[in-house]
């Protein structure tokens, strides 16, 4: 066997902190040999992170790290920072997870390219330029020229990363190592990224580092699986994935989507009864915000069109999916339901009653039949109040009249519904994982008894674990007290577990609304069938034989939607119609509605 | 049934005990405010008392004379904590006016936001362009000298910059989802107001609020100093220091002692500000 390119051996990573040391990394070895593509996976908190860190130098100052990392027999665990810096950047790089936090925001991307180039080699103005544009077609980003004169916040998200991507290429790496490269981005966006990965391999040596089996399993040769701060597995992907032998892998495994149509996620979807009579009906709502654009001299207002004509319904006890990438107009949506943002037309029936013609004070009673759970489970809760009275608050609000003990008597209740101790009710927010924060956020929002409860991203940024106990919860929930789900996510895998109907969003649009199983069996939308086609799945034959669906480009701004179809800039089947006439929903023989002018 | 749940304000008292430095600051300040109210009361030399056998002596235990005497032989003891009166007084209340109104108005025009904020907020660039000092004269020219007017002025003018803190936090607090959540649960807006904005700019406005103390006490000494403040034979810590700095070479007590004890009263409601911003955080930072 060749000398390994790099070869980590019983690493320790140590934190010194003021609640006592936290030994994060317990003895981890492996060894990269040039030409490999090895996945890292684990959930947050295994130590994956802490360990790509300690071998490129960067651990945090209360940190100390023990054994031995050596990069071509050069041992660099504890190097000095001038020995470091021969080798980080030139010889191995590394691809953070969130693109706009690594590039500095004040700084032209050709610039930052180039500095890099200045700092490692002796090339001059030009070589550099010359050097980073070829760099970023490598990268296969549109219009590099252009590209190479914009600030990192004109770009869009996958830009950013490919421009990440593109830095850590600059110098011709032998190794690259990449901490969750995809976890910020949009699902079709992913899949540009990781088809891009895929092509890499054959100029770079990579180690990817991710909480997503998906993710390695279309990439990797060899994957190492790591559990509280040791590997708990390692082996080739096939071995991983068709038979794990340790517990935990099994366990992420099947927290996995599976492929489609091998078999229907087990049991019945949440509400299994007879849709009952319609709760809430959507009438072409769009809701419109006035933003400034500077048109050559002049600066003029136009509508950026978030939701932009939108109807459906909710039937009693039923469970709706809004699917769609971020910027589609799905939160906005939700939002505009909850009238927390005025709507620009349309009509908003709850219960036979229009909510938007309510005066404030109105609407304010029609809340108590509303529920709500927000996406970053943290944020959504008041840092500065305990568990127990934020539970409380919708308590106190529309039933004054309880007492202390009644009210009390009821938190504990909630509490104990959602799978939290009566322990945890005189305890802070920040003193909860996101999994606990999130069950308190939907036990505010039960604790009423609402008619219909909506769901922005409720599990994005859960573990993988979490997330299934969360979406359990919700379902026990629901079978409990009868409650309507709208439930809106940009993962579709999660949507097809929880949802009897799913709406496909795009640009502000609906393009597909069809139930689960029409849905995702027999995609019509072509929107539909790249965001199916690009969910990451557990079987890896599947995955690897599975057609991919890539769409190429980008989102269009929703400030100058497309004329037409608004999917048509992207669309693998477009043809002239789709630029002249907007497609009508139409209903296909399978009761699935679709607006597409070719399916 | 368990004990009732805790409210913040309860953690807060508890969190604030635990707090050494901010708990000894209040016992100081507590003991400097009862001498503030006992000396000038029972002190066996009164402020204005001429003691002609000791004109500019130096601390001395004779006569109760513990902080010496000024030039004209007046008691330093009794003038210092006659000065302590006017100057906590001014320097808290004054502060508690501003926090007051500075707070309320900025979150209330930073949570409504839109055109109505923006009009609140021009109304107090207009009144921010006036020039303090220029305001405090016409008050006093049209309302006569008065202690009360020197707490309107100062309040004032310094609750301006709270105004415009609170708002600028209450604006990115307002897009935090915790307090889209208390919308969409219903909560009225005074509730919205009081217990999710307020509390959760708190931090910053401590910080300033005690700085504001010793700046509205060194405030009233420049007023008084242009006559506009309390006037002889009356007295405060600000025109005890600018009387002191002229003796500074003969007399250096007049100078020291007042401003001792502004320095200790300026450090203790760091500390009780300190104290007070991280018992109102339920994030623990001093373990």
């Amino acid at each position: 066997m060749s000398t390994p390119l790099l070869a980590c051996e019983d690493l320790h990573v140590r934190f010194e902190t003021h609640a006592g040391e936290v030994h994060a990394v317990k003895g981890v070895d492996f060894e990269v040999h040039p030409g490999d593509c090895i996945g890292i996976v684990g959930e947050s908190g295994s130590g994956k992170t802490q360990t790509a860190m300690a071998l490129m130098g960067l651990l945090a100052d209360n940190a100390a790290a023990s054994g031995s990392v050596r990069f071509r027999e050069e041992e660099i665990l504890n190097a000095p920072a001038g020995q470091l810096n021969r080798i980080r950047g030139r010889r191995v790089s590394m691809i953070f997870q969130d693109p706009m936090a690594s590039l500095t925001p004040f700084m032209r991307i050709g610039a930052q390219l180039c500095e890099v180039l200045h700092q490692h080699s002796d090339m001059n103005r030009d070589e550099a330029k010359a050097r980073a544009l070829e760099v970023l077609e490598i990268v296969q980003i549109p219009e590099p020229r252009r590209r190479f004169g914009m600030y990192p916040h004109e770009l869009s998200g996958g830009q950013r990363q490919r421009v990440m991507i593109a830095q850590a290429l600059l110098c011709e790496p032998d190794l690259l190592i990449a901490d969750e490269p995809t976890t910020a981005l949009d699902l079709t966006i992913q899949a540009q990224i990781l088809d891009f990965l895929r092509s890499l391999k054959k100029r770079t040596t990579i180690v990817i580092i991710t909480h997503d089996l998906g993710v390695v399993a279309g990439l990797c040769d060899t994957v190492l699986v790591m559990q509280e701060g040791r590997v708990v597995e390692r082996g080739a992907t096939e071995t991983i994935f068709n038979a794990s032998e340790h517990p935990y892998t099994r366990a992420l495994l099947a927290a996995l989507p599976r492929p489609k149509r091998v078999q229907p996620p087990e049991g019945p979807s949440i509400g299994t009864t007879a849709p009952g009579k319609s709760l809430l009906r959507v009438d072409d709502l769009r809701v419109h915000f006035p933003t400034r654009v500077q048109d050559r001299l002049r600066s003029r207002t136009v509508p950026l069109k978030a939701v932009d004509g939108v109807s459906f319904s909710v039937a009693e006890g039923e469970t709706v999916g809004i699917v769609g990438e971020s910027g589609c107009g799905k939160s906005t949506l939700a939002r505009a339901i909850l009238q927390l943002i005025g709507s620009t037309g349309g009509r908003i029936v709850w219960q036979g009653e229009d909510l938007s013609g309510l005066s404030r004070k109105a609407m304010n009673e029609r809340r108590r039949d509303l529920g709500v759970v927000f996406q970053d489970p943290l944020s959504s809760l008041n840092p500065r109040m305990t568990i127990g009275n934020i539970i409380a608050e919708p308590l106190r609000r529309f039933h004054p009249e309880l007492d202390r003990e009644d009210r009390d008597a009821a938190v504990l209740n909630a509490l104990r519904d959602v799978g939290l101790d009566r322990e945890h009710r005189d305890r802070y927010p920040h003193e909860f994982s996101g999994g606990q924060c999130q069950r308190v956020s939907i036990a505010r929002a039960m604790i009423l008894k609402p008619r219909l409860l909506i769901c922005d991203e409720p599990v994005s940024s859960l573990d993988a674990s979490t997330r299934k106990q969360t979406i359990g919860l919700l379902k026990d929930l629901q079978k409990k007290h009868g409650v309507s789900i709208i439930f809106i996510s940009h993962d579709l895998s999660v949507v097809r577990i929880v949802c009897d109907r799913v709406l496909v969003m795009y640009l502000g649009h609906f393009v597909e609304i069809a139930d689960r199983d029409i849905l995702f069996d027999s995609p019509a939308h072509p929107y539909t069938q790249a965001l199916i086609s690009a969910i990451p799945v557990s079987d890896l034959k599947a995955q690897r034989q599975q057609e991919r669906i890539i769409l190429t480009g980008e989102p269009p701004s929703p400030t100058a939607p497309p004329s037409g179809c608004v999917f048509r800039t992207r669309c693998p089947v477009a043809t002239d119609i789709c630029s002249e006439r907007e497609p009508e929903f139409r209903t296909l023989e399978n009761g699935a509605r679709v607006a597409c002018h070719h399916a | 049934m368990t004990a009732p749940g805790r409210s913040l304000w309860q953690d807060a008292m508890a969190r604030f005990r635990r707090h050494r430095a901010a708990m000894a600051s209040v016992w100081i300040m507590g003991a400097i405010t009862a001498l503030a109210i006992v000396v000038p009361e029972f002190w066996p030399n009164s402020l204005d008392e001429v003691n002609w056998d000791y004109l500019e002596s130096p601390p001395t235990a004779d006569n109760y004379l513990w902080f010496g005497t000024d030039v004209n032989g007046r008691d330093m003891f009794s003038r210092t904590f006659y000065g302590a009166r006017i100057s906590l007084t001014i320097g808290v209340l004054t502060t508690l006016v501003a926090l007051v109104i500075g707070v309320a108005y900025g979150a209330i025009a930073g949570y409504r936001g839109g055109t109505p904020g923006d009009l609140m907020m021009r109304v107090v660039d207009v009144l921010y362009s006036l020039p303090a000092l220029f305001f405090v004269i016409i008050l006093v020219t049209v309302f006569g000298n008065s202690f009360l007017l020197i707490f309107l002025c100062i309040g004032a003018v310094e609750w301006l910059t709270l105004a415009r803190i609170v708002r600028g936090q209450t604006l990115s607090i307002k897009e935090k989802e915790y307090v889209e959540s208390a919308m969409a649960a219903g909560l009225l807006t005074p509730t919205i107001l009081l217990k999710y904005i307020i509390p959760n700019v708190i931090g910053p406005v401590i910080v300033y609020v005690t700085l504001l103390i010793p700046i509205n006490i060194i405030v009233e000494s420049y007023l008084s100093f242009l006559g506009l403040g309390v006037q002889e034979p009356y007295t405060s810590w600000g025109r005890l220091i600018s009387q002191g700095a002229d003796e500074i070479g003969t007399a250096p007590w007049l100078l020291i002692i007042p401003a001792a004890f502004l320095v200790i009263t300026l450090f203790c409601f760091n500390f009780i500000g300190d104290g007070l911003r991280d018992a109102l955080d339920p994030k623990d930072r001093t373990r």
